[in-house]
Parts: C-alpha cells; sequence; structure tokens
C-alpha cells in the first residue's frame, strides 16, 4: 500500500512538473571556431562577388518606411519591415508594391506593436507582445486571418520548418517582463505555440549588455540565432538539428565586464553586432572593431575573413540583411553615399535607378556570390 | 470484556485505517493543488491578456498625443526597457552606435516620462 501511495505521489510530482516546466531543455556545445584578428584580415572581400544587380522599389503613398528593421524574401516576394512605423510593405521581385500591412491599433484584426515577424509559403505573422497575440495575415495578399494567444513574451520570431516555430527573449537591463515563462532565450514550439525544445537557460538577473531589432535571421536551410552574451551563433536546421560555431576574437570582451554596455564601448571590444548571415560558402558578420561596425565575410573553404578593401570601393558590400539563393541582400536609400562610392569604383546603377535613389528613392543590391 | 491481544489487533487495525485515510487525505490534496495551480497559471495568463489589453488600448492615441507620428517615435505608458544601437550607416566605414532606449511591450516600469532616451 505504501508503495502504491508512492507511486501515485511521484507521478503526480512528474505532472506538477511537467504542467510547470514545458518542454525539453537542450544543450549546444560550440563545434567549429573562427579565429578573428582585425589587424589581419585579408582586404580583398570584392573578389568574393560575381557582380552586383540593383532593383528600385516603387514608391506610393503607403510604401515610406523610416528604416529596414528585418527583411525576408519567401514565394518571390519581398517583406521589409520597419517596427517602430509598425508597417511591413511587400513588393513583388520587379520591385512594385503588392501590398501595405500597416494595422497598428486595437482593432480585432490590428496590432499594437510589430515586434517581429515571420512569413511562410501562405502566413505572415506579426508578434505583438502588447496584447500577448500573433496575428496571421495572407502573405499573398495581406487578409487578416486569425489571432493567436501568445503564452509568453518574445522578441523575435521565425518558421522553423512547416511544424514548428522558433522564438528568441533576451533579458535587458532593468527590464521585467510583465508573463511568467521559462528562462530561456530560444525556444522551439508547435504550430499551438506549446514549447518543444528550450535553449540556453539564464540565471536570475542576467541581462545583456545591448539588444537588438532582430535574433534571427532565416536562410534557406534553416535560422540563425545570436545574442549578445558569447561570440558565437547558433544555426536551427530543424526541431532537432542544431549547429553552434564560435568566433575567437584577438580583442575580445573579458567575462567580467561582458554585461557592462559603457565598458564595452569605451574599451572597444569586438563583439558580433548583427546576426550572421549564411549564403553559399559564406558567412557574413558585422562586428564592432574600435569604434565601427564593419561588415566581413568569412569563407569556409579558405578558412579565412574578408573585408571591404580600404583603396577603394570596388564591388563594395553593404551589410546584407538577408540571403536569396545565390545571393546577398542590402538595402540602400542614401544616394550621397551611393555616389561617393562610385567616385571610388563602386559598380555603377543603371540611369533609372541611379534617377530613383536621387529622388530619395530605395534600392535593393543583390550580390550574386562566387 | 476485549483482552490485550484483541486490543492490539484492534489498534493495528484502526491505525492501518487511519493510515490509509490520510494518505488518501494526501494524494487528493496534492491531485487538488496540482489542479488548483494549473487554473491559476492559466486564469493568471488569460488575465494578464486582458489587463493588458485594457490598459494599453488607448496606446495609439497617447502616442500620436506625445507627437510620435510616423516618425518612430512612440512612447508607452508601460513597457519593458529595450536599449539598441541605432545602426544607421552615416558613411563608408562608419555605422551610427549612439544608444536607443525604447519602451516594448511585454514588460513592466517603463513609462512615456523614461523612454525613448537618446543619449547623444
Amino acid at each position: 500500500m505504501k508503495k502504491y501511495y508512492l507511486i501515485v505521489l511521484v507521478g503526480l510530482f512528474h505532472i506538477f512538473i511537467a504542467c510547470t516546466d514545458k518542454g525539453v531543455s537542450q544543450f549546444v556545445n560550440v563545434g567549429e571556431i573562427y579565429a578573428f584578428n582585425s589587424n589581419h584580415v585579408d582586404t580583398t572581400l570584392s573578389k568574393t562577388i560575381e557582380n552586383i544587380d540593383f532593383l528600385a522599389l516603387q514608391i506610393d503613398e503607403n510604401s515610406d518606411i523610416y528604416d529596414v528593421d528585418k527583411m525576408v524574401l519567401k514565394n518571390d516576394l519581398i517583406f521589409m519591415g520597419d517596427f517602430h512605423a509598425a508597417k511591413i510593405v511587400v513588393y513583388d521581385l520587379n520591385g512594385k508594391v503588392k501590398f501595405v500591412l500597416s494595422k497598428r491599433g486595437s482593432g480585432p484584426q490590428e496590432y499594437l506593436e510589430l515586434k517581429s515577424f515571420a512569413v511562410d509559403d501562405s502566413n505572415i505573422y506579426i508578434l505583438d507582445n502588447y496584447r500577448h497575440v500573433i496575428n496571421v495575415y495572407d502573405c499573398r495578399t495581406g487578409i487578416f486571418k486569425r489571432t493567436m494567444k501568445l503564452p509568453f513574451v518574445a522578441w523575435d520570431m521565425e518558421v522553423l520548418d512547416n511544424d514548428h516555430f522558433i522564438f528568441a527573449f533576451v533579458p535587458l537591463e532593468g527590464g521585467q517582463i510583465n508573463m511568467k515563462q521559462p528562462p530561456y532565450k530560444v525556444w522551439i514550439t508547435d504550430r499551438e505555440l506549446q514549447i518543444t525544445k528550450k535553449y540556453f537557460e539564464y540565471g536570475k538577473g542576467e541581462y545583456e549588455f545591448v539588444g537588438k531589432n532582430t535574433y534571427f535571421v532565416p536562410v534557406q536551410d534553416g535560422v540563425i540565432f545570436n545574442s549578445m552574451s558569447s561570440d558565437d551563433f547558433t544555426v536551427f536546421f530543424a526541431e532537432d538539428s542544431v549547429k553552434r560555431i564560435g568566433i575567437e576574437f584577438s580583442n575580445r570582451i573579458p567575462d567580467k565586464y561582458r554585461n557592462e554596455r559603457k565598458k564595452i564601448f569605451e574599451d572597444e571590444y569586438n563583439y558580433i553586432s548583427q546576426t550572421p548571415i549564411i549564403c553559399k560558402n559564406y558567412v557574413v558578420f558585422e562586428f564592432s572593431v574600435g569604434d565601427n561596425l564593419i561588415s566581413y565575410i568569412y569563407d569556409k573553404n579558405m578558412g579565412r575573413f574578408y573585408s571591404n578593401a580600404y583603396i577603394d570601393s570596388y564591388n563594395y558590400l553593404f551589410q546584407p540583411e538577408t540571403s536569396y539563393q545565390d545571393k546577398l541582400v542590402s538595402y540602400l536609400d542614401n544616394y550621397s553615399l551611393y555616389e561617393e562610392l562610385v567616385r571610388s569604383g563602386f559598380t555603377r546603377a543603371n540611369p533609372t535607378v541611379e534617377q530613383h535613389l536621387k529622388n530619395e528613392g530605395s534600392i535593393l543590391m543583390f550580390y550574386t556570390m562566387h | 470484556m476485549i483482552d490485550t491481544e484483541e486490543k492490539e489487533i484492534l489498534f493495528t487495525e484502526n491505525y492501518r485505517i487511519m493510515k490509509k485515510k490520510v494518505m488518501g487525505i494526501i494524494a487528493v490534496v496534492a491531485i487538488a493543488a496540482v489542479a488548483g495551480y494549473n487554473v491559476y497559471v492559466s486564469q493568471a495568463a488569460h488575465n494578464n491578456v486582458r489587463l493588458s489589453a485594457l490598459l494599453l488600448a488607448n496606446i495609439e492615441v497617447l502616442a500620436y498625443a506625445e507627437g510620435g507620428g510616423e516618425t518612430g517615435q512612440y512612447e508607452y505608458p508601460d513597457g519593458y526597457p529595450y536599449t539598441t544601437t541605432c545602426n544607421v550607416r552615416v558613411s563608408k566605414w562608419k555605422k551610427c552606435k549612439v544608444e536607443i532606449i525604447t519602451c516594448q511591450g511585454g514588460g513592466s516600469g517603463c513609462n512615456s516620462k523614461k523612454c525613448p532616451v537618446h543619449n547623444s
């Protein structure tokens, strides 16, 4: 009898744990390591680029945006999100505006915050932490479909595969979330938002020295994650396929200063400032070096970092927003910078695109990689 | 008249019955606690959504009243203080590293007096 009650109590304890701590915790070791020293970088990045194509983005009365916080190319469409304006402008591959999703408001089909968004074959998912919901819209028309209740707070989301989403939350200084959730920076859920896997546990009172607009970059085979707590990035290929790659900086942030923003900025330590992008055999980084944020390409075949040349601007790489097939995609809305680069050897766009940029339009640059 | 042996048997029997009852009560209480906790968590999450929606229904109005409009400088009455760097490219080699603090949804303690702050 004693045994019977013991079994019942143990069973109840397990049910209790299962109900309160959803999803299986996972640990990912750093596999590969790329060594980086800003004084020993090959400045012939231009050799990795085959050619550059320019695309002018149509301007209409609704398409104006302040900045691009996230860009996704999917279903032959270009989705450009401006989180501050709470707007997603969708273009076709010819640069024509297909529709604009701009529904900030308190109505049932609207959102109070566009914290991030994700796109799959059918839908756009908009993450709204104010109302604790994800609003779902048709990705080809922008028509509202439904609202899903969000049982946690997240700073970014992506579609991992047909059956799973992936979310990120990173604690920041002075912040306090208004929902109870497991202390993990990344978690995978099923399509009903039930957590199945959790990664990168954080301790009580722990925070990162600065936040980012986006923590994920969707690539052809999966989703890349990076945060400021360590010099590495993680590629999630599927729910059970994960790879973590580290960067060994010559001027790395000492562990004791890892969350001291002022010290890190003043002493100009190296860190990964944007989530890396993978395209073919290249990994594109943006590192903080000195007082600047500089783009680098790591050639996995050669095991070497490349940077833009100092002496000219031939095939100069603007930090890309995303990758698309064998191309890196960058955004530009600054004519005077374009002009300055052209003067020192940057590929000139056709006159129509150039005029569009001059008229305060924005363009995309598609870098085809060797 | 009950003799000592019978007393002992009766005591042992009563003890077994009592023990059974106590263990049964513990099991019932444990089940009730688990069920109650889950109902509480579910209710709390639900209330949170309702509360947030109610509290924040006027955010848009407040934001425009504060002069946010389309410029991107929205202010919220409550939220999560979110620090980023502005990251806008200003020259071939230079990107703006100025700190920006905004209030994001999902938090408490960040209000329109504090955020956004642009330290430059």
